[in-house]
C-alpha cells in the first residue's frame, strides 16, 4: 500500500479479525472480516483495509 | 530500497483519563501523568478526557467513532490508561471510548494506571480490562501504576502527597517507553 499522507511504501505488520460485521459481510472460514494494516517507515502514517481471507497474503 | 524508519521522530503517547464521574479522584491522577510523560526526552503527549470525546451512547464500536479521537489514536505510539475502579471494574465509558477504534490500536504499547479509593489502587479493574486491550491489539506491559486510596494521594490543590509513587511511575514509563519504541519498530519495518 502506498502512503496516503507522504507517498511511500507502507509496511504491512498485521492483519485483524474482526468479528463485529454483517454476517452476510464475513469470511465463512474465518467468521468476520479480515482487516491489513499498514504503516509508513518515513511519516509513521497509518492505513488499514479489508481484504476477503481467501486473498491475503 | 526499503525505506528506514527515522528513531529520532518524537514518540507520540497520550493519556486517557477513563471516568466522567463528578468529583473524580482519577483527574489529578491523569495530569500527573500527563505532566511525567511531557518530561521524557523525544516525546510528545496530551491529556484525553473521556468526558470531552463526543460520543453518542444510542449506538457503539466503530459506528461511533470520534474524527478526533481516531486521529490521536492514529497517531500515538503507545496509551497510558488511567482507570478507576467501579465495583470491581473499570468504567462504561473508558470501555465506549476504546471500542470506538479498532485498527488504530494495533501493534501499539499500553499501560495502565489503576485508581481506587481503597487499598488495592484498581487491581481488579486493571485485571479486567487487559483482555480487551488485548483483543483491541494493543501490547500491555508488564508494569501498572496502582494509585491507593486516591482522595488522599492528592492534596486540595491537585499535588501530589506521597512523593513514593514518583519512582513507580519512572519504572512504569521507562517500560511503557521502550515497548513503544519496540512496536514503532516493528510496525514502520518489519512485515508481517
Amino acid at each position: 500500500m502506498t502512503c496516503p499522507v507522504c507517498g511511500a511504501q507502507m509496511n504491512r505488520h498485521a492483519e485483524k479479525l474482526v468479528h463485529d460485521v454483517d454476517p452476510a459481510r464475513a469470511d465463512a472460514t474465518l467468521g468476520g472480516v479480515l482487516v491489513e494494516v499498514y504503516r509508513c517507515p518515513r511519516c509513521g502514517a497509518g492505513a488499514a483495509r479489508e481484504v476477503a481471507a481467501t486473498t491475503a497474503r | 530500497m526499503p525505506i528506514v524508519p527515522d528513531p529520532s521522530r518524537p514518540l507520540f503517547v497520550p493519556v486517557v483519563l477513563g471516568t466522567v464521574r463528578k468529583g473524580r479522584a482519577s483527574l489529578p491522577v491523569a495530569r500527573l501523568m500527563h505532566a511525567e510523560v511531557a518530561k521524557r526526552p523525544g516525546v510528545e503527549t496530551a491529556l484525553i478526557d473521556v468526558a470531552e470525546v463526543p460520543l453518542p451512547i444510542d449506538d457503539a464500536g466503530e459506528a461511533i467513532k470520534d474524527p478526533g479521537f481516531a486521529a490521536q489514536m492514529e497517531r500515538a505510539d503507545a496509551l497510558v490508561i488511567v482507570s478507576p475502579e467501579y465495583n470491581h471494574g473499570y468504567s462504561g465509558l473508558l470501555k465506549h471510548l476504546l471500542d470506538s477504534c479498532l485498527h488504530e490500536y494495533v501493534h501499539k504499547a499500553v499501560g495502565v494506571v489503576g485508581v481506587s479509593a481503597g487499598p488495592w489502587g484498581g487491581t481488579r479493574g486493571i485485571q479486567d480490562l487487559l483482555p480487551v486491550l488485548r483483543e483491541l491489539g494493543l501490547v500491555t506491559i508488564f508494569w501498572d501504576v496502582n494509585i491507593t486510596s486516591a482522595q488522599r494521594a492528592f492534596d486540595a490543590g491537585g499535588t501530589l502527597v506521597d512523593r513514593a509513587y514518583l519512582p513507580r511511575i519512572d519504572k512504569f514509563l521507562a517500560e511503557l517507553l521502550w515497548m513503544a519504541r519496540t512496536l514503532r519498530h516493528g510496525r514502520e519495518a518489519i512485515a508481517l
